[in-house]
């Protein structure tokens, strides 16, 4: 449980020119917040967290912002492979030769024998 | 090891912890908690992340207390720390923003266990309220969360944020007006001169 300031009489009004039922709302506004956010023994916690060792806090924290920064990133890229295997797929299916699954997603051409020494220079004219 | 108690000062404290007495920086932690708490909640609003924030403030004072060279008090030296986390985790919070736009910026709510008109209403108001205190930009609401929350003198004020007295001023004027417009408009709670 959070105390609100000992003196929170605002001692100080003709400074700033606020209405004093304002500031006692915004004082009022930021124990309540600080009361729903706030766990139960802060200090105890505080003091917990301060006898980690600080190689383990520092860890800790590179890991936390490796994690937050390469979240959208794997985001992503996971949408352009998923664009580009349909981008492929559709391509595959316009043309009439037989293709496996894995060559469709992939955008691979058809290999054979008979394609590979079937060297035509039509393009070339 | 020197032994400490309620009664000992801000000296003994330091000079104890420095020793590594953790009953000492416990007692540090107790006094200064409620203060840096609000003032960490002042700067960023309720969510969970206050809890973090509150303790990394503790953890640099923990690790930072040999500079503390006791040319201000220790609590000018803690509400620095705390507005300077508060302000960390504001950048932190705009770059989530700017890397996850699709996050939804509504404020945290955990459940109300007594949702009647009456606190609907207030919680409401204090709502409103604090989308208004958001709308400040970091320096003004600083100023302001240090000098109308926390009662704060203009100089401690000043002190605490390294800044110049005439620059206190001009940002609480700057903050107090914007706050007076936007609780001025009919939907706010200024509507009868507070949220009362």
């Amino acid at each position: 449980m959070i105390h609100p300031r000992e003196n929170s009489t605002d001692t100080r009004q003709e400074d700033h020119g606020l209405s004093p039922d304002l500031v006692r709302d915004l004082r009022r506004m930021v124990v309540a917040e600080c009361n729903r956010s706030m766990m139960s023994m802060p200090a105890e916690r505080v003091m917990r967290a301060v006898r980690v060792s600080p190689a383990a806090q520092r860890i800790g924290f590179v890991e936390r912002e490796l994690v937050n920064w390469f979240r959208p990133v794997l985001a992503l890229g996971i949408i352009v492979i998923m664009a580009l295997a349909v981008y492929n797929f559709d391509l595959s299916r316009q043309n009439d030769q037989l293709q496996t699954p894995a060559e469709m997603v992939l955008g691979l051409q058809p290999v054979t024998v008979a394609a590979a020494y079937d060297i035509e220079f039509d393009h070339h004219d | 090891m020197s032994k400490v108690d309620a009664s000992s000062t801000e000296e003994q404290l330091i000079a104890a912890t420095l020793q590594g007495n953790d009953d000492a920086f416990r007692r540090i932690v107790e006094r200064y908690i409620d203060e840096v708490s609000r003032t960490v909640t002042g700067m960023l609003g309720a969510g969970p992340e206050i809890d973090d924030v509150v303790q990394e403030v503790f953890i640099k004072l923990h690790r930072s207390l040999h500079t503390f060279r006791g040319e201000a008090a220790l609590k000018t030296f803690v509400i620095r720390m705390a507005i300077n986390k508060s302000l960390d985790a504001l950048r932190r919070r705009k770059r989530m923003r700017w890397l996850q736009p699709w996050s939804h910026d509504d404020p945290w709510e955990p459940p109300a266990e007594d949702a009647s008109d009456a606190r609907m209403d207030r919680e409401e108001d204090l709502a409103y309220l604090r989308k208004a205190v958001n709308q400040l930009p970091e320096g003004q609401r600083a100023v302001v969360i240090l000098r109308l929350i926390e009662d704060y003198s203009t100089e401690e004020t000043a002190l605490i944020l390294d800044i110049p007295y005439g620059t206190v001023l001009s940002r609480l004027k700057r903050g107090v007006d914007k706050l007076k417009t936007i609780t001025r408009k009919p939907s706010g709670p200024g509507r009868s001169g507070g949220v009362s």
